[in-house]
């Protein structure tokens, strides 16, 4: 005899595979399931998304601010669009508090090269005197939490059903893309020689969450000679 | 018992092991030596420094409770020889900064450190899975002790994470894809490296 499934909600019977009337219908349907699942981990699944795309700076940027001293040139471009945060870093970083800056270096001196380090660029928000530095470690720890959520995403999926395992999966998927993409377009300590140019993101967080963060706010820069230690320090504002 | 009961409770215990195991998997790691491309050696004698920062260091990916751990130590290790190697006039390996600065025939102490890594994946066989590699270089003037080269080489690859009868293989093509990048990039690093290509002390 046929062990039936009603399905309350939409009102259509299931009938499940189980012809023995031991089986209880919830445990006959984990089963079932969870048999579904070990398919789609054997390789019956779809494919995820590729990786977040690279950022390339436009040529003019209506929010770029430049800063100019000693033969370096300093472009900052907060990123405060939601729609620019959600592409190139899959997260609504505003609304979450993340401060993304993209900054561009050209060393136009003759003769000096500079230590060019991400511990020496400081958020001095407005009306303070203090910096924050600039860390790519906490923005990576902080979206490693949306790991949390997909954990309890493939959880339901395998007592739910095939559709949500698609939707942990994508979940997934996204969430530690999401990490490794902060990693992967997070600027590198370097020197930077004559006539070198140099580009990547700055996050600073916790920032007030909405696009206000830049208002009176301003970046401190400080780089390095190497040969003559030579500090060259200066103020950029991010907003007007 | 019967059959289809009995093929239903293992795929049931075959999908409770995956997910709720929270297990550590060593991820083995096995790559070639990288063709690197052609060019000159620096015309300098660096004192390479294999620490215990580049041994020891391993990259540890959490998912579902799971851990999968990547001993990238013994292929740094091998990758900073090579690329050191091909680089530089003549290399001096020593175990630690100290140990380099007193070394009176080497020009410059060089410094490979891991700065970190991240991986992002998928649950399905047809994800890509794609993993970035952070690599820091610091090339110090032995005599003065000040930094005169720094470059961070961010090395990453992406490659389908397969089943669980071809994910080893998988892993073996992204491993070698990451070190393909990370040695063609510190090659090219080197040999763009100005300031290494002139006396140091003039």
């Amino acid at each position: 005899m046929k062990t039936v499934v009603h399905n309350k909600k939409n009102n259509k019977t299931m009938k499940t595979i189980f012809k023995n009337e031991s089986h209880s219908a919830p445990r006959s349907y984990l089963s079932l399931s969870a048999g579904l699942l070990a398919l789609v981990l054997l390789g019956f699944g779809c494919s995820t998304g590729p990786p977040l795309p690279d950022y390339h700076a436009a040529a003019t940027s209506s929010t770029a601010r430049l800063g100019r001293g000693a033969g370096v040139e300093i472009s900052l471009d907060p990123f405060i669009e939601n729609q620019r945060t959600k592409q190139f870093f899959g997260i609504d970083a505003v609304e979450d508090g993340i401060g993304i800056v993209f900054v561009h270096i050209s060393n136009k001196s003759p003769d000096r090269t500079l230590l060019v380090e991400k511990k020496n660029f400081q958020l001095v928000p407005a009306g303070t005197s203090d910096g924050q530095v600039a860390n790519g470690n906490q923005i990576e720890r902080g979206t490693g939490g949306a790991q949390a959520t997909a954990w309890l995403g493939a959880s339901m999926a395998s007592l739910g059903g095939l559709a949500l395992i698609g939707i942990a999966s994508s979940s997934i998927s996204h969430a530690t893309e999401v990490q490794r993409n902060f990693v992967g377009k997070e600027m590198a300590d370097q020197t930077l020689a004559p006539g070198q140019d140099m580009e990547g993101f700055l996050y600073f967080t916790p920032v007030p969450k909405n696009a206000e963060w830049i208002r009176g706010a301003a970046v401190k820069v400080d780089l390095t000679a190497t040969k003559t230690h030579e500090s060259l320090a200066m103020t950029i504002p991010l907003s007007q | 018992m019967n059959y289809k009961k009995l093929f239903s409770m293992t795929l049931l215990c075959c999908s409770l092991w995956t997910l709720c195991s929270g297990c550590a998997h060593m991820v083995p790691i096995s790559v070639q030596p990288t063709a690197l491309a052609a060019g000159d050696k620096l015309p300098l004698t660096a004192a390479l420094v294999m620490n215990k920062d580049l041994l020891d260091y391993k990259y540890e990916f959490h998912m579902m409770g799971d851990t999968w751990v990547y001993r990238f130590g013994e292929p740094l290790q091998d990758y900073a020889r090579r690329l050191a190697g091909a680089s530089f006039q003549r290399v001096e390996e020593t175990s630690s900064t100290e140990s380099a600065f007193a070394i009176p025939s080497a020009d410059i102490v060089l410094v490979p450190r891991p700065v970190k890594a991240d991986e992002s994946t998928g649950l399905m066989a047809k994800s890509k899975v794609n993993l970035t590699l952070v690599i820091e270089w610091t090339a110090k003037d032995r005599a003065t002790q000040n930094t005169v080269w720094l470059k961070t080489i961010t090395a990453n690859a992406s490659e389908e994470q397969g089943n669980i009868f071809s994910g080893t293989k998988h892993q073996g093509i992204l491993m070698q894809k990451l070190f393909d990048d990370l040695s063609a990039k510190t090659r090219e690093a080197f040999q763009s490296a100005s300031e290494l290509r002139s006396p140091l002390h003039p």
